[in-house]
């Protein structure tokens, strides 16, 4: 995970402070001054554990779909993903169902008499999904200066199939994420992610499409058995 | 928060290191050591910031992905003051939206004739919004655990304005839209003086002007934004 290095230099510095240490008492500012590297800048090395570690993620959010220009989705879903890295992770099952809100332009167009072609009417109802999932990014972040949240950022792409009102598509998606642990085992999670399924094979199969579906979700992660 | 290994460091480590040892008080060092790794994460920040922005300029490209029937690649020129670590205004933010048909529009265009300066097929083409931006998260980001990026978490809340034009320049009519926005972003300081940005925004306009549309035509738009792009920092200290 994080290395750990520590030179003869560093090791020396770290013996006069034990024994400084053991000498005196007092003296805060000097523990400031420990810190106040930031000014500095340059090249570093992360020497510290993790404080927050994933393992089994059970996730719930409430997301939005709203791309389609004929209806709306309200959606909930369910995610398990398996953590098996400080880097990586597969979400194993994604799902999602999607309550839908048509938009009005159907009765907007109706004034030119005319009709969504079905494909195009055609309304996302489930999604199932994987993904692998890289996590490249760990923050440590400080709110107003008075408290600190620890962060992750991470990227996933991956497959699925959706469920339609009257057909089944697969496709392919991509997205990112944000996650803010609030404790071990509870984590708050922003998701986007960008799904692409086909109905039918491009070019080949008449009336064939693609639907582009964006995917805007917050929910909370329970993280079981990590260590 | 973070160690680094470079020689200078060893040498700044080197001089802290022998300053306890002489100086009373070493015994808290070693606390503020374990304060570290504690647990508890009601800390004050005892650094200061490495980047610390001003007068900020943006450069920016994004997306207007929502419209039924059009949608928007975008260009956005920003100005921002930061009058505080946690507070910020945009007082300029211009964004020029160049904007293509979505097969529907065409569709109704060309085959149930559709006038193409239907008052409903006007496009999002200039936006204009004043916010308020509030930079609640700062912090470090370790990337693979090998390189630390500085970033920042804002949201940001204000007036907007956008002019909604016929999508060809045969036709005339403009639309003047109010509304507000809200959004969220993330920066990455690459340098001082230069950090990378995305930013999602939300658009609440509506159709003022459409009432005096013959049938009158009162609608709420929602316009969707995702923008990356990359800000110059001037004036910092």
């Amino acid at each position: 995970m994080f290395e750990h290095r520590v030179s003869w230099l560093g090791r020396s510095a770290l013996l006069g402070a034990l024994l400084g240490g053991a000498l005196a008492v007092g003296a805060p500012q000097v523990a400031h001054a420990v810190y106040d590297d930031e000014e500095v800048g340059g090249y570093a090395v992360v020497i510290q554990q993790r404080r927050f570690k994933l393992a089994h993620e059970f996730a719930l959010s409430g997301a939005v779909l709203p791309m389609n220009a004929y209806y709306k989705g309200w959606a909930g879903t369910f995610r398990y993903t398996l953590h098996f890295g400080d880097f990586q992770g597969w979400e194993i099952v994604g799902l999602t169902y999607s309550q839908n809100v048509e938009t009005g332009l159907r009765e907007e167009i109706f004034r030119w008499r005319a009709e969504p072609e079905s494909a195009e009417f055609d309304a996302l109802q489930v999604l199932m999904e994987s993904n692998y999932v890289l996590k490249p990014a760990y923050a440590k972040l400080a709110l107003f200066n008075s408290t600190i949240v620890y962060s992750e950022l991470f990227f996933n792409a991956g497959g699925g199939v959706a469920k339609y009102v009257s057909s089944w598509r697969p496709g392919v998606d991509y997205g990112v994420g944000l996650r803010f642990f609030i404790v071990e085992w509870f984590s708050v999670r922003f998701d986007i992610r960008h799904y692409v399924f086909i109905n039918g094979i491009p070019f080949v199969t008449p009336n064939s499409g693609i639907d582009n579906i964006l995917f805007f979700a917050a929910g909370g992660s329970f993280n079981v058995g990590y260590q | 928060m973070w160690a680094t290994n470079r020689p200078r460091r060893r040498g700044l480590a080197a001089s802290i290191a022998l300053a306890a040892a002489l100086v009373p008080g070493a015994t808290s060092a070693m606390s503020a050591l374990a304060l570290e790794e504690s647990d508890d994460r009601s800390h004050v920040v005892i650094q200061n910031r490495a980047f610390k922005m001003a007068h900020e300029f943006t450069l920016e490209s994004g997306l207007l992905p929502l419209d039924a029937y059009y949608k928007g690649v975008t260009g956005t020129l920003r100005y921002t003051w930061h009058f505080s670590e946690f507070q910020a205004l945009e007082l300029i933010n211009v964004t020029y939206s160049y904007n293509w048909n979505t097969r529907l529009k065409d569709s109704l265009i060309n085959e149930f004739g559709a006038m193409s300066d239907d008052y409903a097929f006007r496009e999002a083409v200039i936006i204009a919004d004043l916010d308020y931006v509030l930079k609640p998260f700062y912090g470090k980001m370790a990337f693979f655990n090998r390189m630390i990026v500085r970033s920042e978490f804002y949201l940001n809340v204000g007036p907007a304005y956008m002019l909604y034009l016929p999508s060809s320049i045969m036709f005339s009519g403009m639309s003047h839209r109010p509304g507000l926005n809200y959004g969220a972003g993330i920066r990455l300081f690459a340098a001082e003086w230069f950090s990378l940005r995305v930013d999602l925004r939300h658009y609440i306009v509506v159709s003022v002007d459409g009432l005096a549309q013959d049938p009158p035509l009162f609608e709420i738009d929602n316009v969707l934004y995702l923008g990356l792009g990359g800000s110059f920092n001037l004036g910092y200290d």
